[in-house]
């Protein structure tokens, strides 16, 4: 699965539908870039999830929070025919959103199928050609505090965002996603934004990903692009093979667990981690949360128990871990594998998650894994899975886990 | 301006007279919801929380091999849950479309045979304690909480939906035997589903599976609320702190309903604009700060304003709301309305983008005895709107507003 690191992420899971009423279409856009399209006659709205290859502190790893400004600059810049982009969705009653993760950028609207045409148009003339000023890097700016204060009130994030740090070495992921402060924003050069928003938002370098009641023919609001250069690999990053462990301090104590996975190509493995996690974390106490996220290179499996004691939360849970590593018993197996299923359906239920999954695989290198995708990839590796690889999986990749502990420090933010 | 196209268009009754369905070929689950006559209307007030105990007991009764019902349909590829309110408690049921026979089956047997012993009502405690000391946390529903309980049409619509820490620990077993017994029967139960996966014939067994007859009649008159207060305090601790501003709005019936959608959306932006609030573009923060609704299914209707005290400058946008509120009641509005009725029907439809919410959106009708007919409706109506509508949709913003105010604490 997808979504780690993302300021107000929720576990995203969902599913390639097994009817045959899904229309789907994939290729490349006229002027450069991927698009996927999955028709949904019964959706009264159509989600459009834009999405980028884009390190997130700059080519160099120089500039933390640099796809940040970049994405929303290039979003609140004032478009040729007038409002900024996401005023432009808003004013036609949708939803806009801009997700910003170490290795991706995300840019997702919702609106009414009437208006996606037009959404589309703007959207991707707003990142295809970037007009990004300095009003709106400020703008970004603002965009950016926000966020930090958002963060500093889960003490989730703030966790997931050290076990990814903590766990990877090397690599986007080991880098966080926002600016540390106003005053660094304000140090990065107007031509460094604009140069690195030319650079990553280019349309070859593009997934587009639309699910809804509309057919490919709002494709050819697409005008803007240059197919000139090739699009970016994934990128990557690199697990530690030292396990660390580290401290830091939150405003309510906390644990937090992480373990390297497999990657985004390994579809077997990649769902069976998925699994795990559905069983770890559908029926676990209050304050505990997690997921496994899928990336081109290693993945990432993490889990946060939060609370006043933390501690015998994550202790439970790694026993139950390690309990996974001994197959179930069939019973007992065919049971959890219904309620994944039904989990995974369940999910598909969101136009918005499925485009978002859709553009994230295509991202990380394997478009026809997304769960939710008509081929359909992810549902034969869910039914593939048995009782005895699901332990394999679980010893081979839960064993010892990087720790990091929140201690509760008065007068930290909130 | 072209109609949006809403798939409640299909609705259909069912061959059962109390059965909505909805034609939704293209659902990855079949969704089904039971709406039984037995909300906070049913319950006292020493007995506040009584309707949630009984529903959440349902959901906790041994099924299959003694396991509570809500595991076994999540082990059978399904899920349930229930929202309480003022004269229903409705059931929404999931599952994977292959499934749901023995989905339903597995709720069949819970309504047939519920159980109120010591375990499943240790159980069922727990649960509502836990929910309710979560629900804590979210201050903003704190606020809408205090407001429900003073602008209540009555001392058992002041309730709150899952009670109160106090009644939820002296709620007994045979108390929810009996509430179940009176209130969980066929007369007055309603059903909303998705087709194909789903048909009105699954749900026979349901109906079945209650007692037959209609609840029993209310013996206890509802004692019309004399509040007069207007503005409420709490403090939650470690929450960031919120305002709720609610203001009269006409009921759903009136003919000026499908305005007050579209002045929910003026007062929003307005709000959001006149606070002079930073305008950011990942996430606007007006759209987290601050939300207005109009809230039709509450009695009495009402529109709510949300203020997130956690951005921005929440004291000055409560004085931009009531200065706002004060104007759009005054003064006829005669400019450009097309913009908020766009925001207002892309609202809905974003409301309604999966089936399960299509088909709750149904129920919540049926339950409250709209015409299920009226969803089908609500977007072409809104499209229509027009500023003579809108003024009136605007006379509940010349009353002062009740006002709750939710402060962060460290210690409380």
């Amino acid at each position: 699965m997808r979504r780690a690191l993302a300021i107000a992420c929720l576990c995203a899971l969902s599913l390639a539908p097994a009817s045959a009423a899904v229309e789907q279409s994939v290729g490349t856009l006229l002027h450069g870039g991927s698009y996927i399209i999955q028709r949904d006659t019964a959706s009264p709205v159509t989600a459009i999830a834009l999405w980028f290859r884009a390190p997130a502190a700059g080519y160099d790893s120089a500039t933390p929070g640099l796809s940040r400004i970049a994405a929303a600059a290039a979003a609140s810049a004032p478009l040729a025919s007038g409002p900024s982009l996401a005023h432009f969705v808003r004013n036609l009653g949708g939803r806009f959103s801009i997700n910003v993760f170490p290795d991706l950028v995300g840019i997702d609207a919702l609106v009414p199928n009437s208006q996606a045409r037009r959404v589309i148009a703007a959207m991707t003339a707003a990142y295809f050609s970037p007009r990004i000023d300095s009003a709106s890097i400020k703008d970004a700016d603002e965009d950016a505090a926000v966020a930090r204060l958002t963060q500093s009130y889960s003490v989730a994030d703030t966790l997931q965002s050290a076990i990814a740090t903590t766990l990877f070495a090397q690599g986007p992921y080991h880098v966080g996603v926002l600016p540390p402060s106003s005053r660094t924003v304000r140090a990065i050069p107007l031509g460094a934004v604009r140069g690195y928003a030319q650079q990553a938002f280019r349309s070859t370098n593009a997934v587009l990903a639309i699910v809804g009641g509309v057919t490919s023919d709002v494709l050819l609001a697409v005008t803007d692009g240059d197919v000139a250069s090739p699009g970016d690999s994934p990128l990557d990053s690199l697990v530690d093979p030292i396990q660390h462990s580290v401290t830091i301090n939150t405003a309510v104590p906390g644990v937090g667990l992480g373990w390297g996975g497999p990657p985004i190509s390994d579809e077997r493995a990649a769902t069976a981690m998925d699994f795990l996690a559905n069983i770890l974390f559908s029926s676990g106490p209050r304050g505990l949360q997690g997921q496994f996220v899928t990336l081109h290179s290693a993945g990432m499996f993490f889990a946060t128990a939060i609370g006043t004691d933390p501690t015998p939360i994550s202790n439970d849970f790694l026993q139950r871990v390690k309990a996974l590593a001994v197959p179930m018993d069939p019973a007992t197996f065919a049971k959890r594998h219904t309620a994944f299923l039904f989990r995974l359906r369940d999910q598909m239920q969101y136009p918005d998650e499925v485009a978002d999954e859709l553009g994230w695989y295509m991202s990380e290198g394997n478009g026809p894994y997304a769960p939710g995708d008509a081929r359909a990839n992810y549902w034969q590796a869910v039914i593939s899975l048995t009782p005895a690889y699901v332990a394999s999986i679980a010893a081979k990749y839960l064993a010892t886990p990087v720790i990091v502990t929140a201690h509760h420090v008065p007068g930290t933010a909130p | 301006m072209k109609l949006i196209c809403i798939p409640l268009l299909l609705l259909l009754l069912g061959a059962m007279p109390n059965v909505a369905i909805l034609s939704d070929p293209a659902t990855p689950i079949a969704v089904v919801t039971l709406s039984v006559p037995a909300g906070l209307d049913r319950q006292t007030n020493r007995e506040n929380g009584l309707a949630a105990f009984t529903a959440y007991a349902l959901l906790e009764s041994p099924v299959a091999a003694h396991q509570p019902l809500t595991d076994a349909i999540a082990e059978a590829g399904g899920s349930i849950d229930v929202q309480i309110h003022a004269t229903a408690s409705v059931f929404t049921i999931t599952a994977l479309p292959d499934r749901l026979d023995a989905v339903l089956a597995l709720l069949q047997t819970a309504l047939a045979h519920p159980d109120f012993s010591a375990t499943t009502v240790d159980r069922t405690r727990a649960e509502l304690l836990s929910r309710f000391v979560a629900s804590q946390q979210d201050s903003v529903l704190v606020g809408v909480e205090m407001i429900n309980g003073v602008e209540a049409t009555s001392n058992l619509f002041a309730a709150t939906p899952l009670g109160l820490p106090a009644t939820i620990v002296a709620l007994r077993g045979s108390s929810a035997e009996r509430f179940f017994a009176q209130n969980y029967r066929q007369a007055g139960t309603t059903f909303a589903l998705t087709a194909p996966f789903a048909t009105d014939r699954d749900i026979v067994g349901l109906q079945y599976a209650l007692q037959s007859g209609k609840p029993s009649p209310m013996t206890r008159a509802m004692q019309p609320l004399m509040g007069a207060s207007r503005e409420l305090h709490a403090t939650r601790a470690g929450a960031p702190a919120a305002y709720v501003l609610s203001f009269p709005a006409p009921k759903l019936s009136d003919p000026s309903a499908p305005a007050a959608f579209v002045l929910a959306q003026m007062l929003r932006t307005s709000i959001v604009s006149l606070s002079e609030l930073p305008d950011i573009p990942s996430r606007l923060l007006a759209d987290s700060a601050i939300d207005v609704s109009y809230d039709y299914m509450h009695m009495p209707a009402r529109y709510l304003v949300r203020i997130d005290g956690t951005l921005g400058n929440a004291s000055r946008i409560v004085g931009v709301t009531l200065g706002l509120a004060h104007a759009l009641s005054a003064v006829n509005y005669h400019g450009d309305i097309g913009r908020f009725v766009d925001e207002a029907r892309g609202n809905l439809a974003i409301e309604m983008r999966t089936p399960t919410s299509r088909v709750q959106h149904v129920a919540q009708f049926l339950a409250t005895g709209f015409p299920s007919n009226e969803a089908t409706l609500l977007d072409a109506k809104i499209a229509h709107v027009n500023t003579a509508e809108l003024a009136l949709a605007a006379r509940g913003l010349s009353t002062a507003p009740t006002i709750a105010i939710v402060g962060s604490s460290e210690n409380n």
